[in-house]
């Protein structure tokens, strides 16, 4: 008998969580430089999306880019987003701070903090992220802050007002292998925010400048949003399962489950059982994965 | 010309920052005049101090001049009160510049030095010749060293009409600062006429005493009959010791400097400045918990002095530092000489690896050239933060070099102290070695600009980035005939009399040891080094080992240098300018036109080997040009030169790896340790290389010390580690990396397939 089943659902998963919607913006550039710059990151963004397959990704960009357009995509998904889906909204241009408001730069009239708050508010999906790469994007924070919501700024305040690099950086890691810190094969948001604060660092210290810029994450699920996958093959697609990948598939969840259930209960375990049981854990996960990998080598339907 | 009048100004900040126990007042030396003040001023000087505090006092409650009462507020240490009658004074008389110029030296005396200097250059603005007012800015001048002294100082020494006490102020200062240049004929000199303005006007002499006690220390004598002299003029005051410390400081012999301090202090035990000085030496020798105590006496007795403030800061960080020992359980009369690394605990795993293996390079290098046996326990300080290395060498942050030694002790920036490429903490390391044989061989007494010389020789020649590296501003001030006379070298270090002199003499005394070394080897400079073991004059010593004149040397080296780098220095606008071509060629792609400019360059100027360099520009021309043979050539090149700059050695090194040259890479990757040891990504993909190339003892101290840096990708540096053990044959730790691997990354393939092969091995 086969099963069908989604390879990538089979993936252990850190959380159950549901779909992914993904929003892009690509706000006002105002120099040609920014313009190249803002247009690669977010080429990068959507890029990445589309290699979670399962994912629905909206870009806005140029003209589309509106207040009004993207208040609308926030509207529209009031309806079509459960509480277990993950909403991701990246916002990749300028933005301003006057000491009261901060407003990204779109065409047309910019959208506030406020506005956003508003419209992320009303959306069901229990698990959003916002990646916010603009200047002065520090300054978003206080306004957007909720227990369900991951919060990343390529600045700390918005007192940081001059153009940032996190963007690209943050982009760049969800195809980098290096930023995949537990070797997963996919990248979250935790993943790439240390990728690319590392990389904000570096850039500054190399170059022997004062940093203008300081990425800055808030909320605590950030591990759990998966934001790209590193092996691309055939993303979400449903294959024939033999028996023997089906159980061995089964064996690997398994394993995984039990690993994280032991780390979620490691205040409860004393220190050389926990360490005797993790290590029980993994070296069983590691068959696992051997037997799955022998099982995929020889599979007949 | 506008006065910004600043009476008022800085009161709050006197106020703020005065001292109820500050050191003693100095003697006016007729910058005041009054009768019973100076029959108080008689009683101290006598060394009467319970008739000397009964006179302050009681002159203190009379109607006196406001400035006479501030005098003895002043001379009873109630300088707040002598603050207030001051104010009120220049208050009520602002055209008293007498009064107003004792009131800076009441701020210099609280260590308000910027203060002190406002009212003295008000002073001088009024009335130009004010011989205390420029006594006291040369003075204030002089306590940092600044080149602006003599502005002030010379009027002085030239004028025969000034006041006779600030003429006897002014020599007394000369004759300090020729003693630190080792300008011991001019300071003879000094303290003869100073001498006789005391003499004729009835000056006590307590002070130029002193002075020629410190004299016949530095000529080598081992006591002086004028200390006692000194102590019969002013039994109570302890300049008969503080005079002669201050000189074996100067001279870098500290433990002497500890002895006269430790005298001063059990005659003066309230003297706040040599507890501090004796505090800050003991330092240097590294008798921390004796250093300690007399630092907080010193801030118990002059809670304002930023020195003692600072320097106690200081002590209180060390708790942040390891003592990292080499051997680990090293004692004194260990055969092998005893090491001991004081790193900051973050840094400490990095860095502890390479010191230390360069360090017993460096002894062992040094040693077999100078014929010398270092025989005291070693030990070298690095400071993350630069301004506690500046606190550690000078007690004030601000200092603008990167190491110290003080004998035994080295204290030196570390590795993360200045930005990455701004300088080569291996050889700042190498350089601070070389002064601890010169210091060591000679018990201090190698003049400055040999044991510099030395150190700046042994950089060029053995240390770890060798290459004769001369900065431009040093070829420039070639060209202006800037170069000193050597045996005036010292005065270049102490007292540089333009802004870039103090470089200009370090090149100047690495140039001369490479001149020595040329004509006479390695066995010509341990002779000059022997000599300096002895009191000898730099000429004398000179004269001994050539047989020829200090002015001829001056001559023949002159000639050398003509040979050697007389085209570079006489062509450096050519250089900038066939630089600046290869840059704009550069800017444009016209890689064919920066190779054409770079060629030129490079024949004017081989020796510069900065980060804007022709040849890191001409290799990545020749790079661009799709030629990595000639590019490998031109990084090659640079190195043989002295190159450092981080990212040229990336490059250089990347281009080795595109060309399938493992080892070349590892060699170039290696370099970049001993300029930024802390780049964890560098340990890495050196710890990657090594494994590739089947060196897993090298690969595993790598990975190791990449782990001490807390690396981004950790799971990766734990795996590449087992990986490492395991090909040398450590399974239980390479087992244990992988399961910390896992522990982080439990999907991690790689780590998974070597725990199961490892596992079953095993069993």
């Amino acid at each position: 008998m086969k099963q069908i089943l989604s390879l990538w659902f089979c993936f252990w998963p850190l959380m159950s969580l549901g779909a992914t919607d993904i929003v892009i913006v690509q706000g006002l550039s105002g120099e040609a430089h920014y313009a190249t710059q803002f247009a690669s990151t977010s080429d990068a963004l959507e890029r990445s999306a589309n290699s979670l397959g399962v994912s629905t990704t909206r870009l806005l960009r140029g003209a589309e880019a509106t207040r009004q357009n993207l208040l609308r995509e926030l509207t529209t998904r009031q309806s079509t987003l459960a509480a277990d889906d993950v909403f991701v909204l990246y916002l990749i241009g300028h933005g301003s701070w006057d000491d009261e408001t901060y407003k990204f730069n779109l065409a047309g009239p910019d959208i506030t903090a406020r506005d956003l708050a508003t419209a992320l508010d009303n959306l069901p999906a229990q698990t959003q992220l916002i990646v916010n790469t603009s200047s002065a994007s520090g300054a978003m924070l206080d306004a957007l802050t909720h227990e369900r919501r991951v919060l990343v700024s390529a600045t700390r305040s918005g007192a940081e007002r001059h153009a940032t690099r996190f963007g690209p950086f943050f982009a760049n890691s969800l195809s980098d292998d290096s930023a995949d810190l537990n070797k997963d094969k996919r990248i979250s948001a935790a993943e790439a925010f240390a990728f690319a604060e590392r990389a904000v660092a570096d850039f500054y210290s190399s170059d022997n400048q004062l940093a203008t810029e300081h990425p800055k994450i808030l909320g605590d699920r950030a591990s759990a949003v998966i934001l790209s996958r590193l092996d691309r093959t055939n993303p979400g697609s449903e294959v024939s399962l033999s028996p023997a990948v089906a159980a061995a598939l089964a064996n690997r969840d398994a394993a995984n489950a039990h690993i994280e259930a032991l780390k979620l209960n490691r205040d409860s375990l004393a220190g050389d059982n926990y360490q005797q049981q993790l290590r029980r854990a993994l070296l069983e996960l590691a068959l696992a994965e051997e037997t799955l990998e022998q099982a995929q080598g020889d599979k007949t339907p | 010309m506008s006065i910004r009048p600043i009476h008022t100004l800085s009161v709050v900040t006197l106020l703020l920052s005065l001292a109820l126990s500050a050191p003693a007042r100095d003697l006016p030396y007729g910058a005041v005049s009054n009768a019973l003040l100076s029959r108080c001023d008689a009683e101290h000087t006598r060394g009467t101090l319970a008739e000397a505090r009964s006179c302050y006092a009681n002159l203190l409650q009379s109607d006196a001049p406001l400035a006479i009462r501030a005098e003895a507020a002043w001379a009873m240490q109630d300088l707040k009160a002598a603050n207030r009658f001051f104010q009120d004074a220049v208050k009520g008389q602002p055209d008293n510049l007498d009064v107003l110029t004792r009131w800076g030296e009441l701020f210099a005396h609280s260590h308000q030095n910027a203060e002190a200097m406002e009212i003295f250059k008000e002073v001088l603005a009024t009335k130009p010749g004010h011989s205390f007012a420029l006594a006291g800015a040369a003075r204030v001048l002089a306590q940092s060293f600044s080149g602006e002294t003599t502005t002030f100082l010379t009027p002085l020494l030239d004028a025969s009409n000034a006041a006779p006490g600030a003429q006897l102020r002014a020599r007394l200062l000369a004759a300090r600062m020729a003693l630190e240049r080792a300008d011991i004929d001019a300071a003879d000199q000094h303290l003869a006429v100073a001498s006789t303005l005391a003499d004729t006007h009835s000056f006590n002499a307590a002070h130029v005493f002193a002075l020629r006690a410190a004299l016949d220390l530095r000529r080598g004598q081992t006591s002086s009959d004028w200390v006692a002299k000194a102590l019969e003029a002013r039994p109570a005051s302890a300049l008969a010791y503080t005079e002669p410390a201050r000189n074996f400081v100067m001279t870098r012999r500290y433990r002497e400097a500890v002895t006269w301090y430790q005298r001063a202090i059990e005659l003066e035990p309230q003297l706040a400045s040599a507890h501090e000085a004796l505090g800050i030496n003991l330092m240097r020798i590294n008798r921390l918990s004796e250093a300690r105590e007399h630092l907080e006496t010193a801030y118990e007795l002059d809670p304002y002095s930023p020195i003692t403030v600072n320097t106690l800061r200081l002590l209180d960080s060390f708790t942040r530092f390891d003592v990292i020992s080499d051997p680990p359980d090293a004692k004194p009369g260990d055969e092998r000489l005893p090491l001991h690394l004081r790193l900051r605990k973050d840094e400490s795993a990095a860095i502890a690896p390479y010191a230390i293996a360069m360090t017993r390079q460096a002894i062992a290098v040094f040693e077999k050239r100078y014929g010398y046996t270092l025989d005291q326990p070693l030990v070298v300080e690095m400071y993350p933060d630069h301004d506690d290395f500046a606190v550690r060498t000078a007690g004030m942050p601000g200092l603008g070099i990167l190491g110290v030694a003080f004998g035994y002790l080295v204290a030196m920036d570390s590795p993360s102290g200045r930005a990455v490429g701004e300088f080569q903490w291996g050889t700042t390391l190498w350089h601070e070695l070389a002064h601890v044989l010169t210091l060591s061989a000679t018990n201090h007494k190698v003049p400055r600009w040999y044991s510099e010389g030395l150190s700046v020789f042994e950089e060029w020649q053995s240390g770890p980035n060798p290459g004769i590296r001369i900065p431009p501003s040093v070829f420039e001030a070639m060209a202006e005939d800037k170069l000193l006379p050597i045996s005036e070298l010292d005065g270049g270090f102490i007292r540089p009399s333009y802004p870039n002199q103090v470089i200009v003499s370090y090149m100047q005394a690495g140039l001369i040891c490479q001149y020595l070394h040329e004509e006479l080897g390695d066995a010509g400079l341990a002779e000059l080094l022997r000599s300096f073991s002895t009191d000898i004059s730099t000429a004398d010593a000179i004269e001994q080992l050539l047989g020829i004149a200090a002015a001829e040397f001056d001559a023949r080296f002159k000639i050398w240098v003509d040979k050697h780098h007389g085209r570079t220095y006489q062509s450096m606008d050519a250089w900038r300018g066939s630089l600046a071509t290869m840059h704009s060629a550069l800017q444009t792609e016209d890689y064919h036109g920066a190779i054409a400019a770079a060629r030129p360059t490079i024949e004017l100027y081989p020796g510069y080997i900065e980060a804007d360099s022709a040849w890191l520009g001409m290799a990545r021309a020749e790079r661009a040009l799709d030629k990595p043979s000639d590019a490998l050539a031109s990084f090659e090149r640079w190195i043989e030169h002295g190159g450092y700059d981080p990212q040229g050695l990336k490059d250089f090194a990347a281009l080795h790896i595109e060309e399938g040259n493992t080892d070349d890479a590892i060699r170039i990757l290696m370099r970049i340790n001993d300029v930024d040891p802390l780049d964890d990504s560098l340990h890495v993909q050196l710890g990657s290389l090594l494994l590739d190339a089947d060196r897993p003892a090298e690969a595993s101290n790598e990975l190791t010390i990449a782990l001490a840096l807390e690396p981004h990708d950790k799971a990766q540096v734990l795996y590449l580690s087992a990986r490492a053990l395991t090909a040398l044959g450590e399974t239980d730790n390479a087992t244990e990396r992988l399961f910390q691997a896992l522990e982080i990354a439990p999907n991690y393939r790689e780590a998974q397939k070597l725990l199961l092969q490892l596992s079953r091995n095993n069993h």
